[in-house]
């Protein structure tokens, strides 16, 4: 008998095939070796018993020995700052229940950023740290691990890390040169004093002609550095202050005149805007895709630089120096406001010229408001938060305040309800509710403030404390940096400044620039 | 004792020849072309049609060339293969608005498109003509996918409302609306992008200011309605 070999053999026909054929075999040659039967008896039973012994209860029966534990202290905070490029040393202690060679243990140093976790930056494999931070500036963990290769347990310390630049945060100066052209200068929290920051990070090139304002802005996609000039602007990275962009290229149809007179978010940075030539263009960095900004919107009205964005969407409220009303800007569409009762005045009706607008205490704008007499001022609040049931919050005459008429530089306090003001030598402090001012502080006669600045972001993400006051001064061509401290009262603490930094060019603008928080 | 053997032999080859490579599958039919009207349904509808208009056009375009994407199933061939349509009996096009160009499915591609040239004549101002045309079978593909087989062009020289037309954006449609935003912005299509869609709104809207003060009255569309954005 015997199998054919079908095409298609199925694995039973297969079976039947091989161990049929085996028997013809074994019938043809007669058992004369036992010896080799047994051979495939103790391999076939070994193999049985293979499957039977895979299979064993777990009696539970095992060593339990205590691990090492290992505890990391040390003398480093958990929050470390540092310059990018600077060596980062940390020396940790190690308390370990076993008292194993610490030659013996396993160390890794690994960084990731806040933002993104997913992917590690290794700095070290030893004990001790001692390494070049060559990441981005940012905010980021270290994370140390230490393993015990007796066991295979790790043990951890975390560690923050902010990598700034010098360039990170201080004070920004606008400067005019003697030569009529601007550069930028910086105090940073080092206070280490720089100068030409722009011309050093743009091949010698210099800001656009006339350029009189910095906009350090915190937002969405993180932070923006804009130079505004009189009849352009650029962006800036702020890392490094290199030049990437400018103004014509930030709209679908750029404005036919060119004059930008504020640029600036909401709270939250999640909408952008530009004043430019008294009229507004926003746009969206929330919704993905283009974050060009669009048309203006027209309509019946002529729109302060001076504007009040709220924390929500694109929600502001503008002031139309026309109709000398209050708008409400919402949806990328402008409409009057409501009159409620309530309200300390109507905002449709306000018939009166806004001179200055900045945030004030209790989350409410203060907006210093001049008669078309151009003899009596007064501060109107608002409230911008959006959903607000009494936009016109508050309003209050100002029947004494010397030289405020004169005055071009003010600043206004995001605590206390007060507002600065400077003219010639001398800088005010308004008191708000009381209607007067009093002198705060005054440079030496022939002294001229060029520009004043609280320590203030419209930024969610940077508590305002609004305590620190920077004055600019000019005198005998030479430019100075003075920084205040301001007490509960509003004065300047023991009535004088705290620093003085000197050696600037006629100082124009200052902005502090916080560190980036990604 | 043998039998034992031989059992445990036996089971012991069980396991040797219990698993078997399968064969891989092969697609060996003559290959078949249908029109590729879909690219990620659900997610996005199914195109089933195209509308050619002139009058979104400049005014120096009286001849142009619409597309209608082909694929194939089976392989891609190191030679070029004609592929064949014709016009549908349903069609109403009158043949001075339209030539059909010969289409192929080029060397080592899997995909193609019908190009169909669409003429200006002066019927299109008042007329839409319609267009169907399908696949045919040829000497080298067999027919496809059922349903897409067949395809409709419009053609006409008047403005129709554009399928992405956002009424979010832009409210009711209107063809004078339409004119409106292709003069002023040059737009003829649209997307869902806010920041885009609100220029080209806002855009209009002070074109609209402009007409206005220029006119001393509103812009009005083909039914009488003034002409306005949201």
């Amino acid at each position: 008998m015997k199998f054919t070999n079908a095409k298609s053999r199925s694995s039973i026909t297969q079976l039947a095939n091989c161990s049929f054929n085996m028997q013809l075999k074994t019938n043809n040659e007669p058992i004369n070796n036992h010896k080799k039967m047994k051979k495939y008896l103790i391999l076939l039973t070994s193999l049985l018993a293979m499957l039977v012994i895979s299979c064993s209860k777990d009696k539970g029966n095992y060593n339990l020995v205590p691990i090492n534990e290992i505890k990391i202290t040390g003398t480093v905070p958990d929050l470390i700052n540092i310059y990018q490029f600077e060596t980062l040393k940390i020396e940790p202690v190690l308390e370990q229940s076993k008292k194993l060679d610490e030659n013996k243990l396993i160390y890794s140093w690994t960084t990731f950023l806040v933002a993104n976790p997913d992917k590690g930056y290794v700095l070290g494999n030893s004990k001790n740290l001692n390494a070049r931070i060559e990441v981005k500036p940012g905010k980021y963990f270290i994370l140390y691990t230490v393993k015990d290769p007796e066991t295979g347990v790790s043990f951890f310390k975390q560690y923050r890390m902010d990598v700034g630049t010098k360039l990170s945060e201080g004070w920004m100066a606008l400067v005019d040169q003697p030569n009529g052209k601007q550069e930028i200068s910086m105090v940073n929290t080092a206070e280490e004093i720089m100068h030409n920051l722009y011309e050093n990070a743009n091949s010698g090139k210099s800001l656009p002609e006339n350029t009189y304002a910095i906009k350090a802005l915190n937002g969405y996609n993180g932070q923006l550095l804009f130079m505004l000039a009189k009849a352009d602007a650029v962006e800036l990275d702020y890392i490094g202050m290199k030049q990437f962009g400018e103004f014509k290229s930030w709209f679908y149809t750029p404005p036919a005149t060119i004059n930008p007179q504020n640029y600036f978010f909401t709270n939250s940075g999640t909408t952008g805007f530009i004043i430019n030539d008294n009229e507004i263009y926003s746009t969206t960095y929330t919704s993905g895709g283009s974050t060009l900004f669009g048309s203006p919107v027209r309509g019946d009205w002529k729109l302060s630089p001076f504007t009040f964005p709220s924390f929500f969407s694109d929600n502001i409220l503008v002031y139309d120096t026309k109709n000398q009303r209050f708008l409400k800007f919402a949806s990328a569409a402008i409409a009057p406001l409501g009159n409620p009762s309530g309200s300390a005045f109507d905002p449709n009706k306000v018939g009166k010229q806004l001179i200055f607008g900045a945030p004030g205490w209790d989350e409410k704008y203060n907006c210093l408001l001049k008669n078309n007499n151009d003899d009596q001022y007064f501060i109107y609040r608002v409230d911008a938060n959006y959903g607000a049931p009494i936009i016109a919050a508050e309003q209050y005459k100002v029947d004494d305040a010397p030289e405020l008429n004169q005055a071009k530089l003010f600043t206004s306090s995001g605590q206390l309800p007060h507002l600065y003001y400077a003219v010639g030598n001398k800088i005010y402090i308004l008191d708000i509710p009381a209607g007067k001012a009093r002198l705060a502080y005054t440079f030496p006669v022939g002294t001229e403030i060029t520009a004043i600045e609280l320590k203030q972001s419209y930024s969610v993400f940077y508590p305002d404390d609004s305590r620190e006051l920077v004055a600019a001064t000019y005198v005998a061509g030479q430019g100075s940096l003075y920084k205040f401290a301001i007490g509960n009262t509003g004065d300047f603490t023991n009535n004088t400044y705290a620093k003085v930094y000197t050696g600037f060019s006629r100082i124009k603008d200052l902005e502090f620039k916080n560190a980036s928080f990604y | 004792m043998k039998t034992y053997i031989h059992v445990a032999i036996g089971l012991l080859c069980t396991l040797n020849f219990a698993c078997k490579k399968d064969e891989l599958l092969s697609f060996n039919e003559k290959p078949k072309i249908y029109i590729y009207k879909n690219t990620l349904a659900p997610v996005s509808p199914v195109k089933d049609s195209v509308t050619y208009s002139f009058a979104i056009k400049p005014a120096t375009i009286a001849i142009d060339t619409v597309f209608v994407p082909l694929r194939i199933i089976g392989k891609a061939e190191n030679r070029d293969r004609k592929v064949n349509y014709e016009v549908m009996s349903t069609s109403t096009a009158i043949p001075e608005s339209y030539t059909l160009l010969p289409a192929t499915i080029k060397a080592n591609s899997f995909e193609g498109r019908l190009a169909i040239l669409v003429k200006k004549v002066p019927a299109l101002k008042t007329k839409e003509e319609k267009l169907w045309l399908k696949v045919t079978a040829s000497a080298d593909f067999d027919l496809g996918v059922a349903d897409q087989l067949s395809y409709l062009v419009k053609i006409n020289d008047f403005l129709s409302k554009p399928p992405t037309w956002p009424d979010n954006f832009f409210g009711a449609y209107s063809n004078i609306k339409y004119d409106l935003i292709i003069k002023t912005t040059g737009y003829v299509a649209f997307n869902t992008q806010i920041n885009e869609m609100r220029f080209v709104a806002q855009a209009c809207k002070n074109a609209l200011q402009i007409y206005e003060a220029q006119n001393g009255s509103p812009l009005l569309d083909e039914l009488g309605n003034r002409v306005v954005f949201p």
